[in-house]
């Protein structure tokens, strides 16, 4: 990876955390750069299975949730 | 009242102070699966997530009425440090940090909202949740807030570093060493979570 671009930056940019003059300096090294892009490439491959699910409540607790707040307005 | 999945959290908030019911059950839905999550991933345990995201509720229920509320336009960084005082308040009282790796004696998958599927959809998704939870759960308590924060709660470095009272570049490490050893996980593991 070249100096100018390390992991961290990569996962602000993943994230779009980046100001603008720092994404296009990002995207430029991950466009001119394998190693860079590889890093990218892993990053977002983490980011896919994370992805995959994100688990919920259950539709009891949000009963109880509202039940607690019709209550609360009485 | 408009429609209230147009309305800013900010707008729901007020109405919800003036009485609306229908606005707190707008955000309670908005915002179910990251609070949740936020909690669950730390917790690892579905009966406990279930009571302190009811908790978290509870106190978001009771602030907004007693308008103790004063970060307008910023609900889910606002819910999520409810959610993650809980959390750690509920360690402190059990004396212990959750260092120990949990058993498949529960899955994520009995609390995902209900969907309709098939049996072998059923499976295939089930696989993929535990998948997810192998790669969140073998990492450590300091680096999994974070990137239940960051990915699941959607909260910026900034939010987070104030929400754990660090420095931004300690939360971005952090994320940092998780994000590599998650890719370990991944190309040791071959954890694959395509079809």
């Amino acid at each position: 990876m070249i100096k100018t671009t390390t992991l961290k930056d990569l996962v602000l940019y993943a994230y779009n955390e980046t100001n603008l003059s720092d994404s296009d300096r990002i995207q430029r090294n991950i466009d001119g750069d394998p190693l860079v892009q590889q890093e990218y490439k892993e990053i977002t491959e983490v980011f896919k299975a994370l992805n995959e699910q994100m688990p919920g409540p259950s539709e009891k607790s949000m009963e109880k949730i509202l039940a607690f707040s019709k209550e609360s307005l009485a | 009242m408009q429609n209230p999945q147009l309305m800013s959290d900010r707008d729901l908030v007020r109405l919800y102070q003036k009485g609306e019911q229908q606005a707190i059950a707008e955000l309670i839905h908005r915002y179910k699966q990251k609070i949740y999550s936020s909690i669950f991933f730390l917790v690892r345990k579905p009966e406990l997530a279930e009571d302190l995201y009811q908790e978290t509720f509870i106190k978001i229920i009771v602030s907004l009425r007693e308008k103790r509320y004063n970060e307008e336009g910023k609900f889910l960084p606002w819910a999520v440090r409810i959610a993650h005082n809980l959390v750690i308040d509920h360690f402190r009282k059990e004396r212990h940090m959750p260092m120990q790796r949990d058993t498949d004696e529960y899955s994520v998958f009995d609390f995902m909202p209900q969907r309709s599927r098939n049996a072998v959809e059923e499976i295939i998704h089930d696989e993929k949740i535990n998948k997810v939870r192998q790669l969140i759960d073998r990492l450590p308590f300091e680096q999994r807030e974070v990137v239940v924060m960051r990915h699941y709660a959607e909260l910026s470095f900034k939010e987070i570093s104030q929400i754990l009272n660090i420095n931004i570049n300690t939360a971005l490490g952090r994320m940092h060493y998780a994000i590599l050893k998650m890719r370990e996980m991944i190309k040791e593991e071959k954890i694959s979570l395509r079809e």
